[in-house]
C-alpha cells in the first residue's frame, strides 16, 4: 500500500515534466523543420548552397550577439545595447586598422571595447541599483552616438585580408565566420551547463535573493554576464566589418530585437532562470530562415520589420502565459 | 436594540490551516471595540473577511440588522466600513485633498476636478480629525500620524460608520498618539463605531470599550475593560494546551560560538548584545516587527549593520555578505522559504548544492554532476525528505519537505552556528517535530542555536534560554528556569 502510493505520483511528476520539456525543445525543432520544407517546397532559390550560405552568414552575426544576450536574460536581465555596440566596436576596430594598427590588435580593440561597454552596464545595474532595461537602452543610444562621433558620420572601409576574411572568408569549405560563431556556441553551452558560473547564472536569474542567501556572488556574476554580452557584440562587430570590407555607422539597426527575439523563441525566459544556447541556436536558426525567407519571398521591407515584431511579440507571450501558469 | 455590526460564528480555512472557527463579534455605534491575540490568532483574517476581501466559509454579517456579505473591498467601502491598515496607502506626491477623495474625486462638466470644490470639502474634513495641515500639502511632507489622520479623514469622506484601525500606532511617537487617541475618541462620540487592533495592551487599556481575545482563530472571550486586567488578558492570549511535540535534547553545553556586542541596524534595531554557546539553544521571541528578522540577517551579513561586533568562536568576524557568513561557519534558514530560501522552479538537487558549488566541481569551475548527486542523496536520505527522486522541482513538495531542503542546504557548508528563521512556519505537525529533532542533534553535535519562532509554545519547547525582543531593543531574557508564556508575553508587549 504504502509503496503503491509513492509510486503513483512519481511517475506522474517525473512523466509530467519530461513531457513539457520535451514539448518545449520539440516545437523549437518541429516550427524549424515546417518552415524550411515550406520554403524548399514554394521558393526554387531557397535550397540553393549560396542561399544556405547566406542564411548561415546572417545567422552567425546575430547568433554570436544571441549568446551574449542568452546568458544575460537568464539572469533575468536583458540587454538591449549589443546592435549599436556592434556597430561602434566595427567603426572602432575600423579605425584602428586605417591608423595602421596590426590586424589582431585591432581585433582585440573591438572585443575590449565591447567588453568595456558591457562593463559600464554592469556597474550601473550591480553599484548604482539601475534597472538593466533602462541603463542598455541609454548604452544603445551613447554607442550609437559614439560609432558616428568618432567617424563623422562616414563609412570606413579598404581593411586587410586578413581582417576581411573573418567575416567573409573560407576555411576549406567552411566561412570563417560560421567557424567561428559555432566555437562561441560550443565553448558558451558548456559554460552555461557544465560549470559553477553557469549554475550561478541560472539560480541568480531563478531567485536572486534566495542565491544571495545561499551565498553565491550575486554581484559578481550579474557583472560577467553583461561584460561577455559586450564582448560577443565586440567580436560581432568585428565580423561583421570583416565581410563587408567596411565600417558604418549605421550597422546593425536593430539588431538586438533579433537577438532576443532569437533567445526567447529558444525557450528562454524572460523572467529569469530559464534558457538554454542550444535552444538559442535553433531560435537564431529560425529566425535566420524567417529573414530569409521574407526576403525570397520578395515581401516589402516595410512588411519585413512589422513581421519581426510580431515574431518578437508571440515568443514574448508565450513566455509570460508559460509564467502565470507556473505560478498558478 | 440591534447592534451597528454583527459578524456571527465566522469560519475560514485556507490549505492547511483553520485560520477561523465560529468567531463571533459585535460592536455598537459610538464604542471602540479592542481586538487582541498573538500572532497569526486570526485578527487579520477576521478583518479581511469584514472589508470584503475574501468571503467566509460559514457565518454571517449585518450591518444595522441588514445582512451584509459584501463580495469585493469595494462593496465593504460603499456600506462604510473602512479598514486602515499598518501600511497607509497614500499617494505620497499628491496632496492632502486629493488623498482624502483618492477615487472619489468631485468631477465637473468634462470630467475635469473641481479644485475649489475638493479643497474646501478637504478643509472640513481636516477639522473634523484634528489635523492643521493645507489641503493643498504634499502628503509626502507629512509625518506619519498626519498620515494616518489623512487616511481617518478619507474614511469620513466616504461616511463610515465602522473605521478599522490594525496596529495604527506601531510606528507612532507618544506625542502622534495622542493626537490620534483624540481622534478617535472624537470619532467615537460622533457616533462611529471603531474596531482598534493593537499587541500593546496598555493603549488597548486606554481607549477601548470592550476588549475582544482572539486564540488560535477562536473568539476565546469578550469583556468589558474594567472587566479585564493585564494578567487576565495575557493568559487568555496564550492559555494553550502544550502539547508533547518537543523531543528530549541531552546536548553539553561548550564555550560560546556566537557573540553579538552592541549590533544595530538603522530603523530595526539598536544595541543588540547576547551570546550563544556550543550545545545551546537560545530563542529569540517578541511580535513581529520588533527586530528579530532584521538581527538575524544583519548577523548573517543580509543586512547592513550600523554598528556593533559579531564574534564567532574566538575571532572578530568580519561579515559583510552572506559568502562571508559561511566562510565563517554560520547558516542562515530564512523564514520566507518561497521568496528566499529556495528557487521554487529548480530541482532539489541544485537547490542542494547552491552553497558548495565551489566544492562540487574540478578546479572550482567544472561541475562535478556525480559529486551533487552523491550530496543530494545523502541529503534527501539523512533528513528525510519524501521525493521520488533530486531531481523532481521543489515548488512539488510539501512545506514541510520545501523547508527541509532549506535546512539540508545550511548543513552542506558545515556550519557551527545556525541562525533559524521561523524554522517551522506554515508546516505539519509531522514535519515540525522532525525539524525539533533536527534541531537537538545538531546541538548535541556542539552546534550554536539562535532561532526566532512566533510559535510561543514552540519556543518554550525547544530553547534553553529566551531573549525577548521589543521594539528593535532587547526587552529580557529567560533562563529556563523563568520560562512562562506570561513571562514572554509581558516582555514582548510591555517591556
Amino acid at each position: 500500500m504504502a509503496s503503491a502510493q509513492t509510486s503513483t505520483p512519481q511517475r506522474r511528476g517525473f512523466g509530467l515534466a519530461s513531457i513539457t520539456r520535451a514539448l518545449n525543445e520539440l516545437t523549437i525543432v518541429v516550427g524549424f523543420l515546417a518552415i524550411s520544407i515550406y520554403l524548399a517546397l514554394t521558393t526554387p532559390a531557397f535550397l540553393t548552397s549560396a542561399n544556405i550560405l547566406s542564411i548561415l552568414l546572417a545567422s552567425s552575426l546575430i547568433g554570436i550577439v544571441a549568446v551574449g544576450e542568452t546568458f544575460v536574460i537568464v539572469t533575468g536581465g536583458i540587454d538591449l545595447s549589443v546592435g549599436s555596440v556592434v556597430a561602434f566596436t566595427g567603426v572602432m576596430a575600423g579605425l584602428a586598422l586605417n591608423a595602421h594598427v596590426p590586424v589582431p590588435m585591432a581585433i582585440i580593440v573591438g572585443i575590449g571595447i565591447g567588453a568595456l561597454s558591457g562593463g559600464f552596464i554592469a556597474f550601473a545595474v550591480t553599484f548604482l541599483n539601475m534597472s538593466p532595461f533602462i541603463v542598455s537602452l541609454a548604452v544603445l543610444a551613447m554607442a550609437r552616438g559614439l560609432a558616428f562621433i568618432v567617424t563623422n558620420g562616414n563609412t570606413l572601409f579598404s581593411f586587410p585580408d586578413a581582417f576581411d576574411n573573418i567575416g567573409g572568408g573560407n576555411l576549406g569549405p567552411f566561412p570563417v565566420a560560421a567557424l567561428i560563431t559555432l566555437g562561441v556556441f560550443l565553448v558558451a553551452g558548456l559554460v552555461l551547463a557544465r560549470t559553477v558560473f553557469g549554475a550561478e547564472v541560472y539560480a541568480v536569474g531563478g531567485n536572486r535573493e534566495a542565491a544571495r542567501l545561499a551565498g553565491i556572488p550575486v554581484g559578481r556574476t550579474l557583472a560577467i554576464v553583461y561584460i561577455i554580452s559586450g564582448a560577443l557584440a565586440g567580436l560581432g562587430g568585428v565580423i561583421l566589418a570583416g565581410r563587408l570590407d567596411s565600417a558604418q555607422p549605421i550597422a546593425a539597426v536593430g539588431l538586438e530585437l533579433n537577438a532576443i527575439a532569437a533567445v526567447v523563441i529558444g525557450g528562454a525566459s524572460l523572467f529569469g532562470g530559464k534558457g538554454s544556447i542550444l535552444g538559442t541556436l535553433l531560435g537564431v536558426l529560425i529566425i535566420g530562415l524567417i529573414n530569409n525567407g521574407l526576403t525570397l519571398k520578395n515581401v516589402q521591407p516595410f512588411w519585413v520589420q512589422f513581421i519581426q515584431g510580431a515574431v518578437i511579440f508571440g515568443a514574448v507571450l508565450i513566455d509570460s502565459l508559460n509564467q502565470k501558469r507556473r505560478k498558478s | 436594540m440591534a447592534n451597528l455590526l454583527e459578524m456571527q460564528a465566522i469560519s475560514k480555512g485556507f490549505p492547511g490551516v483553520k485560520a477561523l472557527s465560529d468567531v463571533s463579534i459585535s460592536l455598537d455605534k459610538g464604542e471602540v471595540l479592542g481586538i487582541v491575540g498573538e500572532n497569526g490568532a486570526g485578527k487579520s483574517t477576521l478583518m479581511k473577511i469584514l472589508a470584503g476581501v475574501f468571503p467566509p466559509d460559514a457565518g454571517k454579517m449585518q450591518l444595522e440588522g441588514a445582512p451584509f456579505a459584501p463580495h469585493r473591498p469595494r462593496d465593504a467601502l460603499d456600506a462604510g466600513i473602512i479598514v486602515i491598515h499598518q501600511e497607509l496607502s497614500l499617494v505620497p506626491d499628491r496632496s492632502v485633498a486629493e488623498n482624502i477623495f483618492l477615487g472619489n474625486l468631485p468631477r465637473g462638466a468634462l470630467g475635469a476636478v473641481r479644485r475649489a470644490q475638493l479643497n474646501r470639502q478637504a478643509k472640513t474634513l481636516l477639522e473634523r480629525v484634528g489635523l492643521a495641515v493645507s489641503p493643498q500639502a504634499r502628503v509626502r511632507h507629512l509625518g506619519i500620524a498626519q498620515q494616518q489622520l489623512v487616511e481617518i479623514a478619507r474614511a469620513l469622506s466616504r461616511s463610515a460608520r465602522v473605521i478599522v484601525m490594525d496596529e495604527p500606532t506601531a510606528t507612532l511617537t507618544t506625542a502622534e498618539q495622542r493626537i490620534l487617541f483624540a481622534t478617535i475618541e472624537a470619532l467615537r462620540d460622533a457616533g462611529v463605531g471603531l474596531v482598534f487592533i493593537s499587541h500593546h495592551l496598555e493603549e488597548v487599556f486606554e481607549i477601548c470599550n470592550r476588549v475582544t481575545v482572539l486564540r488560535d482563530g477562536m473568539a476565546v472571550e469578550t469583556r468589558s475593560v474594567g472587566d479585564w486586567t493585564e494578567a487576565s488578558l495575557i493568559q487568555a492570549m496564550v492559555n494553550r494546551p502544550i502539547d508533547a511535540l518537543f523531543p528530549e535534547r541531552h546536548a553539553v553545553v561548550g564555550d560560546i560560538l556566537l557573540e553579538v556586542e552592541g549590533l544595530a541596524a538603522p530603523g530595526a534595531f539598536s544595541d543588540v548584545s547576547f551570546a550563544v554557546r556550543a550545545g545551546e539553544v537560545v530563542g529569540l521571541g517578541g511580535l513581529i516587527g520588533a527586530g528579530r528578522t532584521e538581527v538575524l540577517k544583519t548577523i548573517y551579513g543580509a543586512l547592513a549593520s550600523s554598528g556593533g561586533r559579531v564574534r564567532v568562536g574566538t575571532r572578530d568576524a568580519r561579515i559583510r555578505s552572506p559568502r562571508d557568513a559561511i566562510a565563517a561557519g554560520l547558516a542562515f534558514v530564512p523564514e520566507d522559504r518561497k521568496g528566499e530560501g529556495l528557487v521554487m522552479p529548480f530541482p532539489i538537487r541544485s537547490n542542494l548544492a547552491l552553497s558548495t558549488l565551489g566544492k562540487l566541481s574540478w578546479f572550482r569551475s567544472i561541475l562535478a554532476p556525480k559529486r551533487i548527486d552523491r550530496l543530494a542523496d545523502k541529503t534527501v536520505a539523512e533528513l528525510r525528505i519524501r521525493t521520488p527522486n533530486t531531481r523532481q522541482v521543489v515548488q512539488s513538495l510539501s512545506g514541510g519537505n520545501q523547508q527541509k531542503v532549506v535546512l539540508g542546504r545550511a548543513l552542506t557548508t558545515h556550519p557551527r552556528v545556525f541562525l533559524l528563521d521561523e524554522p517551522t512556519r506554515g508546516i505539519d505537525v509531522g514535519a515540525k517535530v522532525e525539524v525539533y529533532r533536527l534541531i537537538n542533534a545538531l546541538a548535541e553535535q556542539g552546534s550554536a542555536i539562535l532561532v526566532v519562532s512566533s510559535d510561543m509554545i514552540e519556543l518554550l519547547g525547544i530553547c534553553d534560554r529566551i531573549l525577548v525582543m521589543r521594539a528593535g531593543r532587547l526587552a529580557g531574557a529567560l533562563p529556563r528556569s523563568e520560562f512562562s508564556q506570561e513571562r514572554v508575553m509581558q516582555l514582548a508587549a510591555l517591556g
